[in-house]
């Protein structure tokens, strides 16, 4: 029974690794809940200030740091499928750049349509932009991982020039939002951008659900194809539901780099490329990293916050370069 | 029996026909640009073209992608995932999804595939660290996981793109016993072939192509004809008998 076993293994395995993710996840939301500028106590009773500040501030902001994180890792392990790249990642391919431009071409040319739901829709619109485009060259012109990374990093630059071209077009107001996106922060955080939520989250669950559609996929398109996949009806939706996913989190976070690309790329050297699991196990994972990554930035200075941005960037970077010179990509 | 009528692709494949009966394996030769891999791809289904496949009855121009999957099996020119997969995981993907198949019997299929392709020893590897040879007989096996009909009874075709190409003389020989198992099953087996005398040895009937035109199709005997040969491919071509068997002996 060598093979039979082989695969049961391997689902204990994974299986396994869901609950230890579980507990982290409680573990570090429980944490979250609890550190800050003021230290709540869980065992102790809860003043009024202590259940506002849980209410109104920490815990929209944990949901928006979990949401956050958990969309970003499963669009970054989908879009690793839909390029065959291992080194794909929204924001380090300049997707999360494309929905940042459209939100701030909608913050000056059409304020009034400058709610929540609005700039989720340009963020969305935007991220299928420079999905749309980064998958038609790379199936016209087959281009090799490092070329893609490339053009990639060149279109994020390009995206975050013009954030930076509106700078000097803006109020103080919209100077504060335009910060807020480029670095990537959730310090603003409130039930009502939870709007947001909604939508990615069925998007989410049925990419957790797509695991052996990205399997086949996974083998190559001709093959997937020969295996029964509609490969072109595929790539649609999939493009839909990582913009929609990347398009939520910049909306709700602004540009937070890396997440996507580390988590499922240390998943897959752990434990294998089964996406079924990986997919769903990307998301507990991101998301247990974001909301860490929150406190960090939320404790690691005395008397300022750190964007989250930079705290994802700073972990993120070094694994990055270690990837890159350790040669994880195939081609 | 499969049925294919006036196929053609664009100006790549000009349009022919044949027919196979289940059991029978037939050869696809001609020199390199013919067209081997776009009218094998055109069955497959995958290739936009003119013209009728039939098989058994079932016009494949009128099914589904999904549909054709339970049909027929395609194994294209070699290429590797860029993702680092375990063989075992590799070989499940290729297992019909509507087997209603125990997991014991699964087992056997792929214990019995894998010894028959020497790779049993391979299930635990990570695709990346096989070489070529290994890397094909695993495909191999895949495929035929995919049209084996003891998992999946409505497969009829076995299509392999040059499957001998990166495999060395001993591996081949693995692969042709593989093939006539395939075919002694009841399954047709659409090949292309680049070793003539390969062909001479285990074809039932042979196409040769050249620049996208069916020169020929018939007995592998009629086919494989010096002259006919030396035209298509410019080259001198002898047939020889060496003991019982024929040989093509090239300049």
């Amino acid at each position: 029974m060598e093979f039979t076993q082989l695969i049961a293994r391997k689902h204990l395995r994974w299986q396994r690794t869901i609950g230890w993710m579980v507990a982290a996840l409680v573990i570090i939301s429980g944490i979250y809940l609890m550190v800050g500028e003021l230290f709540i106590n869980p065992f102790g009773s809860l003043s009024a200030l202590e259940q506002q500040l849980i209410t109104q501030l920490r815990l929209p902001r944990l949901f928006a740091a979990l949401a956050i994180g958990a969309s970003l890792a499963v669009s970054g392990a989908v879009l690793q499928v839909l390029l065959g790249n291992v080194l794909a990642e929204p924001g380090v391919l300049g997707i999360s750049g494309g929905a940042s431009v459209m939100m701030v071409m909608l913050m000056f040319f059409l304020p009034t349509l400058a709610t929540p739901a609005g700039f989720m829709v340009a963020a969305v619109i935007g991220a299928m932009l420079f999905t749309l485009l980064l998958v038609t060259l790379t199936r016209a012109l087959r281009l090799t991982t490092t070329r893609l990374l490339l053009i990639g990093v060149a279109l994020g630059i390009l995206a975050s020039s013009v954030v930076t071209w509106a700078f000097y077009f803006s109020d103080d107001m919209s100077l504060r939002i335009l910060m807020y996106w480029l670095m990537g922060s959730i310090g603003g955080a409130s039930w009502y951008q939870h709007v947001l939520t909604l939508f990615t989250l069925p998007v989410m669950i049925w990419l957790c659900c797509q695991g052996s559609l990205l399997d086949k996929l996974m083998m190559g398109e001709t093959h997937a194809k020969q295996l029964g996949v509609d490969v072109e009806g595929v790539r649609w939706k999939l493009i839909l539901a990582v913009s929609i996913l990347v398009g939520g989190a910049v909306a709700l976070g602004g540009v937070i780099s890396f997440v996507g690309l580390v988590v499922p790329h240390l998943l897959r050297l752990a434990l294998g490329t089964e996406n079924r699991y990986l997919v769903p196990i990307s998301a507990l994972a991101g998301a247990s990293l974001l909301a860490f990554s929150d406190i960090v930035a939320r404790t690691a200075l005395d008397s300022a916050e750190l964007p989250l941005g930079v705290v994802t960037t700073t972990i993120g970077a070094p694994i990055f370069v270690w990837m890159l010179v350790k040669n994880h990509d195939a081609r | 029996m499969m049925h294919v009528n006036s196929l053609s692709v664009g100006s790549r494949l000009l349009p022919l026909s044949f027919d196979a009966k289940p059991g029978e394996v037939i050869h696809v030769i001609g020199p390199n640009g013919s067209g081997k891999s776009t009218l094998l791809s055109a069955v497959a289904g995958l290739l936009d073209c003119q013209g009728d496949i039939e098989l058994d009855g079932v016009n494949l121009n009128h099914v589904s992608i999904a549909q054709l999957a339970d049909y027929r099996a395609f194994l294209i020119q070699s290429d590797r995932p860029a993702f680092n997969l375990e063989v075992a995981h590799y070989l499940a993907l290729s297992i019909p999804a509507n087997s209603a198949n125990s997991a014991q019997e699964i087992e056997q299929v792929v214990v019995e595939l894998a010894e028959t392709l020497a790779v049993k020893d391979k299930l635990h590897r990570s695709v990346h660290q096989l070489s070529g040879g290994e890397w094909q007989r695993v495909r191999l096996c895949a495929i035929c996981l995919q049209v084996w009909p003891t998992l999946n009874p409505y497969a009829k075709l076995l299509i392999l793109d040059e499957p001998a190409a990166p495999l060395d003389i001993g591996q081949e020989a693995l692969l042709y016993q593989l093939i006539e198992k395939v075919a002694a099953m009841g399954l047709t087996v659409l090949m292309s072939n680049h070793d003539l005398n390969r062909t001479l040895k285990h074809a039932d009937r042979a196409i040769l192509l050249d620049k996208g035109v069916m020169q020929a199709f018939g007995s592998v005997e009629e086919v494989l004809s010096p002259e006919r040969l030396a035209s298509v491919f410019n080259t001198p071509v002898q047939r020889v008998k060496v003991g019982n068997k024929q040989i093509l002996l090239f300049d």
